[in-house]
């Protein structure tokens, strides 16, 4: 890896990452079932879209 | 004290990290990736061990490489790199299985004092989110940057 490739992104905890276009074709990859099940049970069976809304309020109102 | 971690490479978007796990079983290609939920802001945190053949995540496979506090360190620091470029969004975390969930809690643990000092951590028990306090084992777990 060149020395240019290398993008230290915090300082503080030095992650040392390097680009790589092909990985942005990585993105689209599609979940296995269970872990969309995993958010739409999340969604349903806890409090976590009251929480989401409590966050996203709790910003907004943040000077 | 500064944890070890592997180099990872990323995409232009530091949505999608890979590295590879070095120890007894050898060099395996791991991969982190935030997916975006059908929630808004809301994205879901998943890693697995990515097969170069197929170009799928393995996100059952136990790779017992004797590395797991390097390999937590990692996930831990690609949550840094992420929410640079997405500050606002919250990132639900659940393993594939109890045990890996329970990794997570162990990671969260061991760099609890790094961690809280930028990100506000939540924790599911029994339905609940509430704020994360250590020495629970919680189902699954919202990590938001302060």
């Amino acid at each position: 890896m060149k020395p240019s490739q290398i993008e230290s992104l915090d300082i503080k905890r030095k992650p040392i990452i390097a680009i790589n276009k092909k990985l942005n074709s990585a993105r689209n990859m599609e979940l296995p079932q269970f872990k969309i099940d995993n958010i739409e049970n999340a969604i349903k069976n806890t409090n976590l879209l009251e929480l989401i809304d409590k966050i996203n309020k709790e910003r907004i109102t943040k000077p | 004290m500064e944890l070890e971690k592997y180099l990872l490479q990323t995409d232009e978007q530091q949505e999608v990290f890979d590295f590879y796990s070095q120890g007894p079983k050898g060099n395996i290609h791991k991969r982190i990736a935030y997916m975006a939920t059908t929630i808004p802001n809301l994205w879901q945190l998943v890693m697995g061990d990515y097969n170069i053949k197929t170009d799928e995540i393995d996100f059952l496979n136990v790779t017992n490489n004797n590395d797991r506090d390097k390999v937590l360190a990692t996930v831990g620091s690609t949550l840094y790199s992420f929410f640079c470029k997405k500050p606002s969004v919250m990132v639900y975390a659940k393993g594939s299985t109890q045990a890996r969930t329970r990794l997570y809690q162990i990671g969260i643990n061991s760099m609890y004092e790094s961690i809280v000092q930028d990100f506000e951590i939540f924790g599911e028990l029994d339905g609940e989110f509430e704020r994360f306090t250590r020495d629970v084992n919680y189902h699954s777990f919202i990590v938001i940057k302060k």
